[in-house]
């Protein structure tokens, strides 16, 4: 009974043997399975772990519109109300509450700085029970769908650098603006138009320009960069055939051209033809794209009579809420609005009732529109300016005229959907509305709440340049979690 | 026999054993084999992992260790435990643990850092390293360039220069071999963009193809670099690095004249100044013993950066600005370095400490300028000014094109006599005062020995293009070779830092550096160096081989291949339509821009609150002398990546957007090139594939494919039909830009040839070298 | 039987060899093996089987040792061969699992090394061992050092792995957390704090070890405090003992919790504060909190089905058949990264077909959220896009949805918000969707519904309907018209044009600048010629809204227009506008100085002459200029004006001496200057405006000379 046993392994035939071999291929097969680029390059990654295009974890929101209000709106008249301001007008603002904070060279060498409070009146509104100015009615009828923060601050003191430091992060220097981190970190919904558009529009109050530095790559690839939109006939530049040229014609010429530059490909094989060939395609969708979106010929009377009549007139705030509204829908990514003219040193009360009157409705409405089409939870809706504005007057002092500088230490904005908490006022100032008192919120800090709301961890949203890893909120930078529904 | 078999069975699966340990081996290959290098190989994993917080910086740093030099990487660790690094033993060294560790509480780099852990590939090398000895050397860029002797090669006759020699033991290295050398027609339009910006005209493009003596290609080359346009073409890159503009760039955005000290860059590079001469004017002509304006003017350089007009700013916060700018400009422009960061803290990768950052700052910071000095509407430059009058234009500064008999100002450099004393800014703000410190130098590149040069920006200037200091040649011959090659030697022109990339050929440029100085900074000669070497005349054809190997072309195996800087897509479309006006310099120009964009964007202070458009032969300048705003550039050339000026920039991007191609299809420069040149051909009387041949020859500068001529043909035709029925239509399409039309034209011919003419503007191949 | 017998091993040894086999290639492709979820299990079986090689082999070598000659009693082939055999499957088992066990992470890398491969050799070396004759000569020498070494391997190996076997609940993989409380109904310190203690206190802090003598695992052991005293004390400004601890610089001896311990995050710092500031109570309910405290941010966080892909447990979709999927007018996108969820929205009506939704159906299981708004999509659409079973977010906005189908939703079991605003859907469509369980947002702006269909619909428990805007009830007022002619100056025949933008506007006005009304004003038809200067007053009116207010423009008559201009004195460098033809461009400028369109004169006096081609007759030149007393720029203290058929014949027409500015008064502002004179024939005109010698007493540089200001001459 042993021999046959013990033979066994000898009477391993070449059949076995090749059975055997089969096997080992077998287990390399079966093994394969579980190598899925065994033929690629061995998988060495390193980066910020981020795969552009793709947000780090699942946003709340997909797409933001900024209503930015350049020149810095006055807080005193809009949303913070301090009584006892009106109790102490024309007193001196007491040095203890100033504590040290610097001048702008307009007040640096004003003797006193005596307490201006709003001539205007406040009354809470909603469930909320916010408190809003007589200047906002409309804004008043939606203040339990939007988050007012009344504790904003800054670094800057003047207008560059502080519109600058909320765009792009950094009050100097070439960063890239918010816009076109999102672009950088999320990529475009929709391939046929930019994904990061800048409308702008002035009022009559005292202006304070804008500038392409705002929306710009800074040092990332220039498909980020922001698209100004102009209202003339044009929406984006050179966007238009030249007169004469219908669209069968351009898509004749455009054939023709891929055909050429097919040519030069098949001679030179360099990949960047094709990619020429690639953004020309784009460029004749974008041409479609575009003007069907700007088109507000089709706006049904609700929505005239939502935005207000303006919203028909090209360059307009309303125009541009509605046409902000639309982009959105329409996939962009981030709407930038600039409204100018809140820069209030003097003849305050005048300017600002003209500013309300622009912006109010047309804020309000936005805000209304993407709610009564389920998009208000994608879409995060942020209003403010650059900075606040000071308790105390400025230049010429009356009971009814009087004028406010600048203030970074305390200041006022709102944000409405993208996973925001509605009906809430966050953080609160002192009885001169002087100083932050409960949850000062950083710019850095509402950065890296704007990115967290997109599915973006403000800390790995990285983009290294000359040898140094940049961020939108720099080295700093805390989520307010208090905010976050 | 059997039992062989299965023995040879058992060796294979062995053998899959070995190739295990083997392949473990190779990774380890890749890196380099034989010894490590600590410049090349470790240094780069080290700054770019461990340097954030084991680095130069003293305050960002962790548990009090520093991996940047020797001494402090081999102590015991602070807290006793160990050392960092024990040359030889990995495992007995602490960095070796944590960076192979799992546990999230012991690996290195945190997670919270955010800086992904390193892969096998670098922690082979590092192992490599420490069992080597973990030497450190000093940062290549750091230590004084010399020549090595030039590189053997297999195949000698390819070579045309020294460049070659380095070029192609690469490539051999590599298994790649060079391409064939481009034809004329290719070579002609290569050399003429990047020796003059300009398409080649056809004249030229016949002449050479007619000249088959010997030196052929070095008359045309010398020939190119005799015209004046050549200045303007290398002007083009320094006004990037000087970060010149018309505007002053903040909110209330002005005009300023800076154009005088534009004309003078020109002049310089079309005299040939050397470059060490050149640097020492524009950083401290004033203070030259026998100062004249001409070296005044050129100090300019240092006060293109931004100005504020806006009321109410705190004038002293400005006036540190401007001097960190100038800082800024003077690091990445001439030294190539990134030092920003130390204006708040030590630098985290390289030596540069906060205090040799102010130091350095110090030499600016005695300016004589003032932080505020007038709101919009002030004037067209700031304190100090020189004016040069209408008779030291005739005399003086020929080279300056003075629009009229006016005097110019332009803002320019001056020392104050109580120069304020300079501190270090905590966290680099303005009133944040730490304490005094003097001028000085960046000691980490090369020591500022003040008995040999005076504490002001003479010294720096001496102290800059000393034969001795490892950066300067260096990074201007990588800042020509990039404009001409594509990207440079060190990819990262602005950081030859530690974080910076490292050469992809250090004997070539260490070598270029030192033969560039030791023949008297001589810019023409290097340039044309350059363009002479085979490694440039290659042609551009790229394989599916080369492209895996080296999608980059990093090692040069095939010519360069790159769209045109945005100002030469302008020239081109302006030269080979023959509507460009040649004048060279003057007063910035405002050619067509698309309606409102700076109306919208204004706020209504200054001269430049609404853009009011040239006429005639303005509208026809070369790019460079389009009037830059800073607050808006113009957008046709941002879209193509020209730097928008805003800061010191030695290195634009390469994008490809819808955009560029909406620019190509419709703005109105390259509609009316197409125009003029169709109506003047539709009145000659050639056969049309004569005329397709002709205009493709002009704008591409070579000879159409029969291919392209047909497809060319018959869209002409297609368009031609469709005018024939609708001339008013024709009309239309004809009635775009200022240029008036010619004396007769046939209507509907010119209009389908200036589709034709516009469709060969845009392909692809019309605005890239190749 | 014997053929059984050899089958047996066969089969036997083939799997040991093929499982050899497998472990080769694996440590070949070592670094590029992906591990799939359930192959972890095949690697948690390491430490059952591994036993059971090591015993067998052992045995089997020990036994090899023992044997001293041929033919020994001692040895039993057989026995002996499948000992071996079933050592070498069973190692190669082992050594395969260990393998990938060792893929999981936490492991340190040298930690495992050396067990791996001595592991690997031990399943080699059996299988070498089987393969090769000398295990039958067990009383050869070499026989005996195989297996001693093969001893030493094993045991080796052994007992590295032992360094790293883990604890005893290590077979169940990961059991899942406890379940999660609602936010609604949880407590403060149940469910918030205590879990922190618990986690990174009670280990040296319950009843057995009592650390410091402090119990927390109880409220009343934890209220009471140890021998340091009470934990919290909010009269003090670092809330006491705890926090204190707590806030104590890391390497300080007494930080809580102690060096090496889990430390407590940021956020659990934050919590306990919080929890202490609001007085430490133990029944607090969290939905009792403001919603700004942090304590409730906390919850959010830890409560909530915290970041939204864990909530799909569906397995994803290939991801190249998704890329495949995207057009240019279809995206189709994860969630997020690592998310089965996939997101949908299309683009561009013209371009879209009803197959575009079908199309993704292969995806239909991954599809979270779609967007179809605007797309041409009709009720018999909805029969397809039920059959995307996981939707849970749909926006049919502006379709043509009429509701028909509505019930089809019906199939979608997760479906909890539908858009269909500016759709044609009606209030008995709508009732089916009650009957969708998780719906719970219903958005039906601009629909043919009533206000008080509406106010029946916002009656339900389950489902909130937006109603959204409603513009009937509503009156606003119309927004002013807009006058299209941008210049001011009308030159010959050019008409006012009126406009406005929304359709059916009415625009009426008055040229006599009085505010027109909707009764009596004229109604603007067509563009308006004016005779003289005029202010034109325009609203815009119409039905459904409020009179707009009113827009004003100025107009200024020009009759006629210079053929040409001469400038006799040159214009200061700094303001030389556009030289000559400044004057009669019929452009008033913008009312800034350095607008560059200003002619500025100080020095000299401000003197040019206009030409006619053929003399026009004139009545009255009126001068166009600027103000602005803080930049000197005042009126001219003297305007001449001349006139005749060439320069040579000139006669003066007409002197002015305006009035100066009493004061300072701030700003630009632009001014007209009218010398009327009896109506003659002129083919040349000069005009001469000398600028104020000495700036009066009151003005901050008295006495200095002043600036004029021209950009037009206006010839009537």
């Amino acid at each position: 009974m042993e021999k046959p046993v013990f033979d066994f392994a000898m009477n391993s035939t070449r059949r076995h043997f090749l059975s055997r071999l089969s096997l080992g291929l077998g287990s390399a097969a079966l093994g394969s399975l579980l190598v899925p680029d065994i033929f690629g390059k061995g998988g060495d990654e390193g980066g910020s772990g981020l795969i552009p295009g793709q947000p780090h974890f699942a946003p709340k929101a997909k797409r933001v519109i900024y209503l930015f209000q350049n020149g810095a709106p006055s807080q005193f008249e809009l949303f913070d109300h301090k009584p006892l301001l009106n109790k102490m007008f024309g007193q001196d603002l007491p040095e203890s509450v100033r504590g040290g904070q610097r001048l702008t060279g307009m007040t640096a060498n004003q003797k006193n700085f005596p307490l201006a409070g709003s001539i205007f009146n406040f009354a809470r509104y909603g469930a909320s029970g916010a408190e809003i100015s007589e200047l906002l009615p409309y804004t008043s009828r939606i203040v339990d769908d939007i988050c007012i923060i009344k504790s904003m601050h800054t670094d800057a003191i003047n207008h560059d650098p502080a519109l600058t430091f909320f765009q792009t992060g950094a009050q100097v220097g070439n960063r890239p603006s918010m816009g076109s981190w999102l672009s950088y970190g999320l990529g475009s919904e929709n391939q046929n138009l930019p994904g990061f558009c800048v409308l702008l529009s002035r009022g009559l109050g005292n202006g304070q320009g804008v500038y392409s530095k705002l929306w710009t790559n800074g040092f990332l690839d220039s498909v980020h960069q922001g698209v100004q939109f102009s209202s003339g006939e044009n929406p984006v530049l050179y966007l238009g055939d030249p007169e004469g040229m219908d669209r069968a014609e351009r898509r004749r010429m455009l054939d023709k051209l891929a055909a050429l530059n097919q040519g030069t490909y098949d001679e030179f094989g360099d990949p960047e033809i094709m990619a020429k060939i690639q953004q020309y395609e784009m460029a004749y969708r974008m041409q479609t794209a575009v003007p069907e979106v700007a088109d507000m010929s089709k706006e049904p009377e609700s929505v005239v009579k939502m935005y207000g009549p303006d919203c028909l007139v090209p360059g307009t705030y309303a125009a541009n809420c509605l046409l902000a509204r639309k982009l959105s829908e329409q996939g962009v990514r981030f709407v930038q609005l600039y409204h100018q003219g809140w820069d209030g040193h003097a003849a305050l009360p005048k300017e600002i009732r003209g500013q309300c009157l622009d912006v109010d409705q047309a804020s309000a409405a936005l805000v209304t529109d993407l709610k009564q089409r389920g998009l208000l939870d994608e879409t995060l809706v942020i209003w403010g300016g650059e900075f606040g504005r000071t308790n105390y007057c400025q230049g010429a002092f009356t009971q009814d005229n009087y004028g406010r500088d600048h203030h970074p230490r305390a200041f006022t904005i709102w944000m409405a959907g993208g996973g925001v908490k509605p009906g809430l006022v966050y953080g609160e100032t002192d009885d001169f509305g002087y100083n932050i008192v409960s949850n000062p919120v950083h710019v850095h800090d509402l950065h890296a709440t704007i990115l967290n709301q997109l599915g973006l961890d403000h800390e790995k949203l990285t983009f290294k340049h000359q040898g140094r890893r940049y961020r939108l909120t720099d080295v700093s930078g805390k989520l307010v979690k208090g905010i976050i529904a | 026999m059997r039992r062989n078999l299965t023995y040879a069975l058992l060796a294979l699966m062995l053998g899959g054993l070995i190739m295990v340990i083997l392949k473990k081996k190779i990774t380890g290959a890749r890196t380099g084999s034989g010894e490590v290098s600590y410049n090349y190989e470790v240094r780069p994993i080290l700054s770019d992992k461990c340097f954030a917080c084991h680095g130069p910086d003293a305050n960002k740093r962790e548990a009090g260790l520093r991996l940047d030099m020797a001494e402090s990487a081999y102590a015991k660790l602070k807290d006793g435990k160990g050392f960092a690094i024990v040359p030889g033993d990995p495992e007995a060294s602490e960095v070796y643990r944590r960076i192979t560790s799992a546990d999230p509480g012991y690996v290195m780099p945190t997670p919270e850092s955010h800086l992904s852990t390193l892969n096998e590939d670098e922690i082979l090398v590092l192992k490599k390293w420490i069992t080597q000895g973990a030497k450190y050397e000093p940062h290549w860029a750091f230590t004084v360039p010399v020549q090595q002797p030039l590189p053997e090669v297999d195949n000698p006759d390819w070579i045309k220069n020294e460049i070659d020699r380095f070029t192609l033991s690469e490539m051999e290295g590599l298994g790649l071999s060079p391409n064939e050398e481009a034809d004329r027609a290719q070579l002609l339009k290569r050399l003429s963009i990047d020796l003059t910006g300009l398409a080649p005209s056809l004249e030229l493009q016949q002449k050479f193809l007619d000249d088959d003596s010997e030196n052929a290609y070095e008359k045309v080359v010398d020939e190119l670099m005799s015209q004046k346009a050549y200045g303007e073409r290398m002007a083009l890159h320094w006004l990037d690095v000087a970060r010149f503009a018309d505007s002053y760039g903040y909110q209330n955005d002005d005009a300023r004249t800076q154009w005088a000290w534009r004309d003078w860059v020109i002049h310089a590079f079309n005299s040939n100044m050397p470059y060490d001469r050149f640097v020492t004017w524009q950083l401290a002509g004033d203070l030259l013993p026998d100062a004249n304006k001409e070296h005044i003017l050129a100090t300019a350089f240092l006060r293109n950066h931004k100005i504020t007009e806006e009321d109410g700013v705190i004038p002293e916060e400005y006036r540190v600005e401007y001097h960190l700018d100038k800082t800024r400009t003077f690091t990445s422009g001439l030294l190539g370095l990134t030092v920003e960061c130390a204006q708040c803290h030590d630098h985290k990768y390289d030596p540069v400490s906060q205090e040799d950052y102010y130091r350095l700052f110090a030499f600016f910071n005695s300016s004589r300028e003032k932080g505020f000095d007038g709101s919009a509407g002030s004037g067209p430059a700031k304190t100090p000014v020189l004016t040069i009058s209408n008779t030291e234009v005739k005399n003086l500064f020929s080279f300056i094109n003075a629009p009229d008999t006016s005097q110019i100002v332009v803002s320019v450099m001056g020392e104050s006599e109580t120069p304020p004393a300079t501190h270090v800014l905590n966290r680099g703000v303005y009133d944040a005062l730490g304490k005094v410190v003097t001028a000085g130098a960046l000691p980490a590149v090369m020591k500022f020995d003040s008995l040999k040069y005076p504490k002001n920006r003479l010294g720096l200037a001496q102290w800059t293009v000393a034969k001795e200091n490892p950066l300067t040649a260096r990074v201007f011959v990588n800042q020509v070779w990039q404009e001409i090659f594509g990207q440079g030697l060190v990819k990262s022109t602005g950081d030859f830092g530690m974080q910076g990339d490292l050469p992809s050929h250090p004997a070539l440029l260490d070598w270029l550096a030192v033969d560039f100085m030791n023949h008297g900074w001589n810019i023409k000669r290097l340039v044309k160096q350059l363009v002479v070497s085979a490694t440039y005349r290659q042609s551009s054809k790229t394989t599916r081989e080369k492209q895996e190997k080296d999608p980059e072309n990093i090692y040069l195996s095939r010519g360069v291949r790159t769209r045109v800087p945005a100002e030469l897509i302008r020239d081109i479309v302006l030269s080979t339509s023959g509507l460009l006006n040649p004048e060279i310099g003057g007063p910035s120009v405002k050619p067509y821009q698309p309606k409102g964009i700076w109306e919208a964007t204004t706020a209504n202070r200054g001269s430049l609150a609404r853009y009011v458009q040239d006429t005639d032969g303005l509208l026809y300048r070369r790019g460079l002398y389009t009037f830059i705003k800073l607050t808006l550039p113009p957008p046709a050339m941002i879209i193509f990546d020209a730097s928008n000026r805003d800061h010191c920039e030695v290195k634009r991007q390469r994008t490809n957007t819808p955009l560029q191609a909406l620019v190509m299809l419709n703005d109105p420069t390259v509609l009316e090139a197409s125009r003029v040149l169709a109506e003047r051909m539709s009145t000659r009387t050639i056969p049309l594939d004569k005329q397709i041949t002709e205009l493709f020859r002009r704008i591409v500068c070579r000879n159409p494919t029969a291919n392209e001529i047909e497809l060319l043909t018959d869209y002409y035709h297609t368009e031609l039909a469709t005018f024939s029925k609708d001339r008013k239509k024709a009309q239309t399409v004809l009635n775009v830009g200022d240029h008036l039309h010619e004396a007769h034209y046939e209507v509907s011919r010119a209009a389908a040839l200036m589709r034709t003419i516009s469709t060969i503007y845009n392909m692809e191949e019309t605005i890239t070298k190749s | 039987m014997r053929r059984f017998f050899a089958d047996w091993k066969g089969v036997l040894y083939n799997t040991a060899f093929f499982l050899n086999g497998l472990l080769v290639f694996f440590l070949v492709f070592e670094d590029r093996l992906v591990t799939p979820g359930w192959m972890y299990l095949v690697g948690r079986f390491h430490p059952l089987v591994l036993h059971f090689p090591l015993v067998v082999l052992l045995l089997f070598a020990g036994w090899v040792i023992v044997v001293e000659k041929p033919g020994s009693n001692r040895w039993h082939a057989g026995l002996a061969d499948t000992l071996l055999l079933t050592g070498t499957l069973t190692a190669a088992v082992a050594a395969l699992s260990g393998f990938v066990l060792s893929q999981e992470d936490g492991y340190e890398a040298d930690a495992i090394f050396f067990h791996k491969w001595l592991g690997i050799g031990v399943s080699l070396g059996s299988l070498a061992w089987y393969a090769i004759p000398v295990r039958r000569t067990p009383w050869n020498f070499s026989a005996k050092a195989v297996a001693v070494v093969f001893i030493l391997v094993t045991m080796a190996a052994g007992h590295l792995g032992g360094n790293l076997t883990h604890g005893n609940d290590f077979l169940i993989p990961a059991a899942g957390e406890k379940a999660r409380v609602a936010l609604e109904d949880a407590q403060v310190y149940r469910d918030l704090v205590q879990p922190v203690l618990q986690q990174k206190c009670y280990p040296c802090h319950n009843a057995d070890k009592a650390k410091g003598g402090l119990q927390m695992h109880t409220r009343e052991l934890l209220a009471k405090g140890g021998e340091n005293g009470i934990p919290w004390d909010t009269t003090q400004a670092d809330l006491g003992l705890l926090l204190r601890r707590v806030h104590l610089p890391a390497n300080d001896k007494k930080h809580m919790p102690p060096r090496g311990k889990a430390q407590l995050t940021e956020d659990e710092v934050v919590l306990l504060t919080a929890w202490i500031k609001s007085g430490s109570g133990f029944d607090g309910k969290v939905s009792e909190l403001p919603r700004e405290s942090p304590l409730y941010s906390y919850a959010q966080a830890v409560l909530r089905t915290g970041s939204a892909e864990d909530m799909y447990a569906f397995k994803a979709a290939d991801a190249s058949r998704v890329a495949a999927l995207n057009t240019n007018y279809r995206i189709v996108k994860p969630l997020a990264p690592e998310s089965p969820a996939l997101v949908v929205n299309f683009y561009n009506r013209a371009a879209f077909k009803n197959s575009d939704i079908s199309d993704l159906l292969p995806v239909g299981d991954q599809v979270i959220s779609m967007d179809l708004s605007k797309m041409p999509v009709g009720d018999e659409d909805l029969k397809t896009i039920a059959r995307f079973s996981r939707l849970r977010k749909l926006l049919l906005n502006f379709t043509d949805i009429k509701g028909n189908t509505l019930s089809e939703l019906k199939k979608l079991p997760f479906l909890k918000e539908l858009a269909l605003s500016g759709t044609a859907v009606t209030a008995t469509h709508l009732k089916t969707l009650e009957e969708i369980p998780s719906l719970r947002d219903v958005y039906l702006w601009s629909t043919p519904l009533s206000a008080d269909e509406f106010a029946h619909l916002k009656k339900s428990k389950k489902i909130r309907y937006e109603s959204g805007f409603r513009s009937d009830t509503v009156v606003i007022a119309l927004n002013a018209p807009t006058v299209e002619n941008q210049e001011q100056i009308l030159t010959g025949g050019t008409r006012i044009r009126l406009s406005h933008r929304i359709p059916g506007a009415e625009i009426r006005y008055n040229l006599d600048g009085t505010v027109p009304d909707s009764a009596v004003s004229a109604v603007y038809s067509g563009p308006i010629a004016i005779s003289q200067n005029t202010k034109l007053v325009a609203r815009a009116f119409r039905a459904g809204w409020l009179g707009s207010a009113p827009v004003e423009r100025f107009f200024i008559k020009a009759n006629y227009r210079a053929d040409s201009v001469h400038l006799i004195s040159p214009p200061d460098a700094k303001f030389k506008g556009k030289g000559g033809k400044t004057l009669s461009d019929g452009i008033r400028s913008i009312t800034l100085p350095n607008s560059g369109d200003w002619l500025g004169y100080r020095d000299t006096d401000f003197q040019s002459d206009l030409f006619f081609r053929k003399p026009v007759k004139v009545s009255s030149v009126t001068l166009s200029m600027l103000q602005n007393l803080n930049r000197f720029i005042f009126p001219p203290a003297r305007l001449e004006v001349w006139g005749g058929a060439n320069p040579d014949s000139l006669a003066l027409l007409k002197v002015i001496r305006p009035a100066m500015p009493k004061k300072m008064v701030p700003g630009n502002e632009d001014f007209l200057l009218e010398a009327g004179f009896e109506p003659r024939l002129l083919g040349c005109i000069r005009v001469i405006a000398k600028p104020v010698g000495k700036l009066p007493a009151w003005h901050p540089k008295k006495g200095e000379k002043g600036w004029v200001f021209v950009d037009e001459v206006i010839i009537n």
